[in-house]
């Protein structure tokens, strides 16, 4: 076999059956008429070495089957800029729902280790690219999807008024949010869904001087739940959501400066614990840090207030 | 700007005009190598790869008809504008010719 025909041979394996034979038959012509364009233009026959040349010349094989079929892509360009967004938002719900469950497994006195939370993250971000990617192909190749168009339906109206970079909620703040108070909810309610072995197992406990910080606790939390849901739809920061985030981040603030004068866990002495002894300690540092943040946070909102109160008078 | 920079957009400004000058070049019967080198004594040189693939898909939308044909011991395919392909490049020539006067303006400009 010639290397002229092993060449059409690997073009034609390429090609779907109802068009090798023809194709593969008019790229040999082409191929023959080359060789002997070369041939009268150096006024020899063409050597293995000039057949050779021609045909890298022609492109791979691979490559000169593709250009007869129809062109076809992963992702259409009308369809990218969506499909970039989805792959944004599956990564933080991925994430989020992995720390959800290293969260549970972590109080719930389980198998909960770093390494297993992000071997576990990469799975999950792994199978959802997979799954979305999928999808966006069979939108981007299939006949029947032709008439879709992503943003066929949206308004100038729906745009969010934002003017500045700062105005834009961060995603992964959001994540970050969202799954820290969700810990902390399941943290103070942890009687409702632990099971009695895993609570008579559990080297601390609530404190009695804690029983009336649970419910308003467990309630900022809540909102602090229900706002970050908000800020995942409208993830700009206007007045009124900035009047909010203040009053939010004022009553933590109050919330967790009262907690700091307390002794908050109780601890089983007759399970051994490393940090046992000073577990109220740390608690109260990490209160008094939280504080600090909340106040940041309160005077970092004040600030954008201003920021768009000027906007808005200038 | 850089030469291969130049090169790309000078590629892309051929690119837009390649289906008009093959079926220019259609009027009278050629099979593939012939296209091509009618196209190269022409100014429009265009590499195998695009050609002959372009050549097919006007075939399959119907602007040419092909029939092969044996000559020098060897077949070769014959293509031709069809009745279609005839109107078509009645129309597109008009395009052409429109479009070239107004980029003319505008680079007097």
């Amino acid at each position: 076999m010639n290397l002229i025909d092993r060449y059409i041979s690997a073009v034609a394996q390429q090609l779907p059956a109802s068009r090798r034979d023809d194709i593969a038959r008019e790229l040999k012509a082409n191929i023959l008429d080359r060789l002997e364009g070369f041939a009268e233009e150096h006024g020899r026959p063409t050597t293995p070495a000039d057949e050779s040349a021609i045909l890298r010349e022609l492109g791979h094989p691979r490559q000169v089957a593709a250009s007869y079929l129809p062109p076809r892509q992963l992702v259409s360009a009308a369809w990218f800029p969506f499909y970039t967004q989805c792959l944004i938002y599956g990564l933080a719900i991925v994430l989020l729902i992995q720390l959800l469950g290293f969260g549970v497994s972590l109080l719930g006195g389980g198998n909960a280790s770093i390494g297993g939370l992000l071997g576990g993250a990469i799975h999950s971000a792994l199978l959802m690219f997979a799954c979305v990617t999928g999808v966006f192909y069979g939108l981007s190749n299939l006949p029947e999807a032709a008439k879709i168009s992503p943003y066929c339906n949206w308004k100038p109206e729906q745009l969010p008024p934002v003017q500045h970079p700062w105005q834009r909620i961060k995603l992964e703040e959001t994540v970050n949010e969202f799954a820290s108070n969700f810990f902390l909810i399941l943290a103070l309610q942890y009687p409702l869904w632990m099971s009695a072995e895993t609570l008579a197992s559990l080297p601390v406990s609530a404190s009695p001087s804690l029983q009336p910080w649970v419910l308003p606790l467990s309630a900022w939390a809540l909102f602090a739940i229900v706002f970050s849901l908000w800020k995942f739809r409208y993830n700009y920061w206007t007045p009124s959501t900035l009047w909010i985030s203040i009053a939010q981040n004022f009553c933590g603030c109050l919330i967790a400066a009262g907690l700091a004068n307390e002794k908050i866990l109780v601890i089983n002495h007759s399970i051994p614990l490393p940090v046992a002894t000073h577990i109220n300690d740390i608690l109260y540092w990490v209160l008094i840090a939280s504080v600090c943040v909340f106040l940041f946070w309160i005077a970092r909102s004040i600030y954008w207030l201003k920021l768009l109160r000027n906007i808005k008078a200038a | 700007m850089s030469e291969e920079h130049l090169e790309k957009l000078r590629q892309e400004l051929r690119r837009g005009v390649l289906v008009l000058a093959v079926l220019g070049s259609l009027k009278q019967p050629h099979y593939g190598y012939s296209l091509r080198k009618q196209l190269q004594e022409a100014g429009i040189d265009i590499d195998e790869g695009t050609l002959y693939p372009l050549v097919r898909r006007l075939a399959d939308q119907g602007l040419l008809d092909s029939e092969w044909q044996q000559g020098d011991g060897r077949e070769r395919r014959y293509y031709q504008l069809s009745a279609i392909g005839t109107g078509l490049l009645a129309s597109l020539s008009g395009e052409w010719q429109t479009l070239n006067s107004n980029i003319a303006k505008l680079l007097e400009v």
